[in-house]
C-alpha cells in the first residue's frame, strides 16, 4: 500500500500496446498525463479503504531530438493551480549517464484574471559549474552553484539512460527541480521489491531517483527504453499517453 | 457586533469608507489621530509566509535529525524564533481565519465543516487594502465565507496538493516581487500546502507487507510520549482518537508511524526547499530591509506524539506552531524567545501597530513585537479552542486542557514535562494553580463576550 499503483491504478493505467511501445525515435513527442490526488472521499472500496479523489492535470509535452551524443528537448509543462502556471522552453542535454541538462531558456507564465505574469528561467551547466539566471526584464537572480553532476525530470523522461544499472549499485547526482532550484544529493536505486511484483510494473523496470527535498521519485521503462510511469510518492504521478514520431 | 460601539467597525462602515478614499472625497476616519511622523515614515511591507501542519520542532536548526530545512533555518538565522506560539484553533480553517481577522473562532465562527466566517468581520486585505497596501493572496485559502478575490487586490489560488503546486507558488510569489508596483507597500501572505499533504497519508491503512520502502535511510524513531501518554477524556477519546478520520490509526503498527513520520519529514523537506526562491526574490528587489516577515503555520502535526498525527487537538505538538519573525534594524538577528506567549489573533494587531494604522476596534489580540521588547511580559497567558470543543490555557509554566462535555482536566507543568506525559490535575499542591488557569478561562471567555 501507499504507492500510486494501489492508490490510483485506474487513473494512470496505460494500454498494453502503449506500454510495450518501442523505443521512441531519434525524432518523437512524448505526451505525459498527470494525477494527483485531491483528498480522499468518504466512501470506500470492498476491503474498507477510503477512495481518493483524483485529479486530472494536463501534464506535459516534450519534443525530442537527438543529434549524436545531445539532445534538443521543447517541454510545455503545465500546473493548475487555479491560475495555469505554464513553464515552456528548449533544454539541450549531453546523452551522458544522466542525462545532463547544458542549457536552457524557459519561460514561465501565470495567467490570471489580471492577465499574464511571465518569468523567464535560463542556466547553463558546464564545468562543474550550472548558473541559473530567473527573471524579468531588469530584475534577475542569478546563481552560481559548484555542480559535479546534473540530471533533470525532462531529460530522463526523453531518453532515460538505460544502460546505467542501478542493482545493486547507487550513483550520484543533483537533480534540476523546475529548471529553479538544484537538489543535491540524488542517488538511483532500485525500488523496492514487493512494488517491482506489482501487475502495474509488470514488464518494466523501475530505477529510483532519491533525494532528501522529495519522495523517491520512480521511474518505469518499458523494455525499449521508454518511460511509462513516473510516480512521486503515493499521490502524484505522470503516465505515458502517447509517442509521436516527428518528421 | 454593535456598530453603534465607536470603536467597532462593521463590515457596511468598512465598506462605505473605502468607498470614500477610493473616491478620494475623505480622509478614513481610520487615520485620524496618527501623528505626522507616522504618516511620512515609509510604511513596512508586511509579508505572511505560512505553512501548513507543520509540527513546532521539525526544524534542522532546533536539532531534529529527520529534517533538512536549510530555508526555515535561514529566516530563524535572520530574526527572532519564538517558542511559545500558538494556534488559535488548531485545524486549518478557523486558525486562518484566525490570522486574517484578529478574532478567536468562537467568534468569527469559521471552524471547519463548511461553516462560515462572520459576514461582518473586516479581514487583513480589506483592512490594508484601506490603508495604502497592495494586498496580495497567492496559495491556500480554506476559509469558506469569504471571497479571497475580493479582500485581495492579487489573488492567486492554490490546488490542495502541496507536492504538486508548492514549488509553483513560490515562483509566482517571486514573480510578484521581482517585477511589481513599487507606489505602495505591500502586504502579501504566501500560504504553502505542506506538509499538509501527510493528512492524505494518515487516511491510509497499515502498508503491512506492502511498504514501498527500500531502506536506504533509518526510519525515524518513535518520540517517547507515543509510548508515555497522560490521562485522557472519554470525549477526547471519541471525538479525537477514534475519530472516523483516524480509523485507519487502529490498524497501523509501530513500522506504519515510523513511515509515516518519515513522510512527514520529507514533505517538510519539501516545502522548505521552495522558500529559498521568495527569500531569494526579496533579497534581489532591494525590499527586504523594509520588511517585516512572520514564518508560521495554522497549527502542528502530531506525528505521532502521544500516539496521534495530524491536528485538532491540544496538545503541544498541534496546538503550539513555529514562528520566526524578521525585521533588519528592527528586531534582532538570530535570536530566541521562550517568554512572549503568542496566538494567531496577534498578527493582525501586530501588523496594524507595525505600519502605523489603526487597529480594527476590540481586538482580543496584542502587538507581539510590543509585548517581546517589553521588560516584563503583560500577557499571562494564551488560550485556545478545539474545534471538537474544548479549551487550552497556557501560561509560561503550565498548560490547562478541558474538552466540553467531561469533567476531566489536564494540567501539565511544561517546563518539567513537556512531552506533556503526566497529569497534575489531581495533584493536591497545584489545586490552586489549576483553579487558576480555570479562572483564566473563564476570564477570557467573559472578556470575547463584552467584546462582542
Amino acid at each position: 500500500m501507499w504507492h500510486p499503483f494501489q492508490i490510483m491504478p485506474g487513473e494512470i493505467a496505460v494500454s498494453e500496446p502503449l506500454k510495450t511501445a518501442a523505443k521512441p525515435s531519434a525524432h518523437c513527442r512524448l505526451t505525459y498525463g498527470e494525477r494527483v490526488i485531491r483528498w480522499f472521499l468518504r466512501e470506500t472500496d470492498q476491503e474498507g479503504h477510503l477512495l481518493p479523489n483524483v485529479d486530472e492535470r494536463t501534464g506535459l509535452v516534450i519534443e525530442k531530438r537527438t543529434v549524436d551524443h545531445f539532445l534538443e528537448l521543447q517541454v510545455r509543462h503545465q500546473k493548475d493551480l487555479g491560475v495555469p502556471h505554464i513553464l515552456e522552453g528548449t533544454m539541450q542535454a549531453r546523452r551522458n549517464d544522466w542525462r545532463s541538462p547544458l542549457s536552457w531558456d524557459f519561460e514561465q507564465k501565470f495567467i490570471g484574471a489580471r492577465g499574464i505574469r511571465n518569468f523567464r528561467e535560463t542556466g547553463h551547466w558546464n564545468s562543474g559549474q550550472a548558473r541559473l539566471v530567473s527573471g524579468r526584464g531588469q530584475q534577475e537572480i542569478v546563481r552560481t552553484e559548484a555542480v559535479d553532476s546534473l540530471t533533470c525530470l525532462y531529460t530522463l523522461l526523453a531518453d532515460f539512460p538505460t544502460h546505467v544499472e542501478p542493482y545493486p549499485r547507487s550513483y550520484e547526482t543533483s537533480v534540476l527541480e523546475d529548471l529553479s532550484i538544484i537538489n543535491r544529493g540524488a542517488l538511483l536505486h532500485a525500488p523496492p521489491p514487493r512494488v517491482r511484483e506489482h501487475p502495474m510494473a509488470r514488464g518494466l523496470r523501475g530505477y529510483v531517483v532519491d533525494y532528501p527535498a522529495n519522495f523517491p521519485i520512480e521511474f518505469w521503462v518499458n523494455e525499449h527504453g521508454a518511460v511509462i510511469y513516473v510516480c512521486f510518492g503515493p499521490n502524484r504521478a505522470l503516465f505515458l499517453q502517447s509517442i509521436e514520431e516527428l518528421s | 457586533m454593535n456598530s453603534s460601539n465607536p470603536k467597532m467597525v462593521s463590515r457596511r462602515d468598512f465598506i462605505k469608507t473605502c468607498a470614500m478614499a477610493g473616491a478620494g472625497t475623505a480622509v478614513s476616519p481610520w487615520s485620524q489621530g496618527q501623528g505626522p511622523s507616522i504618516i511620512r515614515r515609509r510604511k513596512p511591507n508586511l509579508l505572511l509566509l505560512s505553512t501548513d501542519q507543520w509540527h513546532p520542532d521539525a526544524f534542522s536548526y532546533l536539532g531534529c535529525p529527520y529534517v533538512a530545512t536549510p530555508q526555515s533555518d535561514r529566516i530563524a538565522a535572520q530574526g527572532v524564533d519564538f517558542r511559545c506560539s500558538y494556534a488559535s484553533n488548531p485545524i486549518c480553517t478557523p486558525a486562518r481565519a484566525s490570522w486574517l481577522t484578529g478574532r478567536m473562532s468562537s467568534e468569527h465562527r469559521a471552524v471547519g465543516g463548511g461553516s462560515r466566517i462572520r459576514e461582518d468581520l473586516v479581514d487583513f486585505g480589506q483592512w490594508f487594502g484601506a490603508h495604502g497596501y497592495e494586498t496580495v493572496h497567492i496559495g491556500k485559502w480554506h476559509v469558506s465565507g469569504r471571497d479571497p478575490a475580493r479582500s485581495f487586490q492579487v489573488f492567486a489560488g492554490a490546488h490542495p496538493s502541496g507536492q504538486y503546486s508548492d514549488q509553483s507558488r513560490s515562483e509566482l510569489a517571486r514573480s510578484y516581487l521581482l517585477d511589481r508596483n513599487r507606489d505602495k507597500p505591500f502586504l502579501m501572505h504566501l500560504a504553502m500546502m505542506n506538509p499538509h499533504d501527510i493528512c492524505q497519508v494518515s487516511m491510509l491503512p497499515t502498508m503491512k507487507g506492502n511498504i514501498a520502502w527500500n531502506g536506504t535511510e533509518e526510519l525515524p524513531a518513535l518520540p517517547e510520549n507515543y509510548y508515555r501518554r497522560p490521562e485522557e477524556s472519554e470525549v477526547f477519546k471519541a471525538r479525537i482518537r477514534r475519530s472516523e478520520r483516524r480509523s485507519p490509526h487502529s490498524t497501523w503498527d509501530e513500522l506504519d508511524w515510523q513511515l509515516y513520520r518519515w513522510m512527514y519529514f520529507r514533505y517538510c523537506n519539501m516545502v522548505d526547499a521552495t522558500l529559498g526562491l521568495v527569500l531569494d526574490a526579496l533579497e534581489a528587489s532591494g525590499e527586504a530591509e523594509n520588511t517585516l516577515l512572520v514564518y508560521t503555520s495554522d497549527h502542528g502535526e502530531g506525528n505521532g506524539h502521544h500516539g496521534l498525527a495530524t491536528k485538532a487537538f491540544l496538545y503541544e505538538e498541534s496546538a503550539r506552531v513555529p514562528f520566526s519573525v524578521v525585521w533588519p534594524d528592527r528586531l534582532p538577528a538570530n535570536a530566541r524567545d521562550d517568554r512572549t506567549l503568542i496566538s494567531g489573533i496577534d498578527l493582525m494587531p501586530t501588523f496594524c501597530a507595525a505600519a502605523g494604522i489603526p487597529t480594527p476596534g476590540n481586538l482580543p489580540g496584542i502587538d507581539f513585537l510590543k509585548e517581546h521588547r517589553a521588560d516584563a511580559p503583560s500577557r499571562e497567558y494564551v488560550v485556545a479552542e478545539a474545534a471538537a470543543g474544548g479549551n487550552m490555557v497556557r501560561s509560561q509554566r503550565y498548560k490547562y486542557i478541558q474538552y466540553d462535555g467531561d469533567p476531566l482536566v489536564q494540567f501539565f507543568d511544561l517546563t518539567e514535562d513537556p512531552g506533556e506525559t503526566t497529569n497534575l490535575a489531581n495533584r493536591p499542591e497545584l489545586s490552586g494553580l489549576v483553579q487558576t488557569h480555570a479562572e483564566m478561562l473563564v476570564e477570557f471567555k467573559e472578556r470575547l463576550d463584552s467584546q462582542s
